[in-house]
């Protein structure tokens, strides 16, 4: 089944064990902003990943929405539109940022290794 | 008789991607088909003869078409340049016109079936010379060169099998070469894509020079016409 780009939250809240749909640690609207964030990230580091969505000479993120997407825009529930290869990497950015901004729990070293492997995931082998 | 029209772009992604780990399929895609377009547009390997294009009276340009002339995939291909050409009947025969380097000083006209032909705007077109003002139904056979269409059908099986039997190294080291020059991704290889790139070129050049001989070592000139012309 194809991978959605709420399933980049959902294995994000695995990661950060935070599973608990009753009582979330981190709360969708922060994961989301934090996916959007990471798209962003990608495009600066790999604008090849996001081919697919040039339009008129102009590279277009798409910006992530819980639902009602309208243009340049889509929902969390959609397709994920890159190639599967970014999806991994995109998790453990939501992830290690996460955590960065996780006064209680966070681990430093925890978040730096995730989002040290973004980047190596996408300029890396 | 062999099957001719069975490669598809997308085999030479299947076989070429394992060598470009993090690469976006896309833009391996493209610069695929900018490899392609560039080993044709400098060797006019792949030729194929183009039958029965009508002669037009009065000074026409012929726009020679591959769509449905060339085996399955007329579709998928475009006319890059025209190589030869000649008039006549599949009954009486044809005969062999003279190119020219470009449009004569006197446009004229004859009765009689013409003698040369020049390309008179783009490459896959041509005007003949007298133009024809007669009425006996006369038809251009040419030998043009082909090449895929940028936008041809990447998955559909549409293109000469030489494609793997003959050019499949240069369009791989060309491909490869344009790859390994992307800055900052985890398949770049500068160096090595240098190489391929001079390897491409190499082939290319050969490719062209097989083209020349026919593929057969023949001489590929013609005899200049007599006086009788």
């Amino acid at each position: 089944m194809a991978k959605t780009y709420q399933d980049i939250i959902t294995e994000a809240r695995v990661l950060l064990s935070d599973t608990d749909v009753s009582d979330p640690r981190y709360s969708d609207t922060n994961l989301l902003a934090i996916l959007n964030r990471a798209m962003n990230s990608l495009a600066r580091i790999r604008p090849d990943a996001f081919y697919s969505f040039f339009s008129a000479n102009s590279l277009n993120v798409p910006q992530i929405v819980a639902s009602g997407a309208t243009a340049g825009q889509a929902n969390l529930a959609d397709t994920f539109g890159l190639e599967n290869q970014f999806f991994n990497p995109l998790v453990e950015y939501v992830t290690g940022m996460a955590e960065v901004v996780d006064d209680e729990y966070t681990e430093d070293g925890r978040a730096a290794m995730l989002l040290n492997n973004f980047k190596i995931s996408v300029v890396g082998i | 008789m062999p099957t001719e029209f069975t490669y598809s772009i997308d085999r030479f992604l299947h076989d070429s991607l394992p060598q470009l780990p993090g690469a976006n399929r896309e833009v391996a895609l493209r610069e695929l088909r900018l490899a392609i377009w560039e080993f044709f547009e400098r060797s006019y390997a792949w030729t194929e003869v183009i039958e029965d294009t009508p002669l037009e009276t009065g000074d026409t340009l012929h726009q020679i078409s591959a769509a449905g002339k060339i085996g399955s995939e007329g579709g998928d291909a475009t006319v890059l340049t025209i190589l030869d050409c000649s008039v006549g009947t599949a009954s009486s025969g044809f005969e062999l016109l003279t190119p020219l380097g470009g449009e004569p000083l006197a446009i004229e006209g004859s009765n009689t079936p013409p003698v040369s032909w020049y390309i008179a705007s783009n490459a896959d077109t041509l005007k003949v010379h007298p133009y024809y003002t007669g009425s006996e139904s006369l038809m251009l056979r040419t030998t043009v060169a082909v090449m895929p269409l940028f936008n041809a059908s990447a998955t559909g099986a549409a293109f000469p099998r030489q494609f793997e039997s003959k050019w499949y190294d240069a369009i791989l080291d060309g491909f490869l070469a344009r790859m390994y020059m992307h800055p900052r991704k985890p398949y770049s290889q500068p160096v090595m894509g240098s190489r391929m790139e001079k390897h491409f070129s190499q082939l290319i050049g050969y490719y062209a020079a097989q083209r020349k001989k026919g593929y057969n070592n023949s001489q590929q000139w013609s005899h200049p016409l007599g006086w009788s012309k």
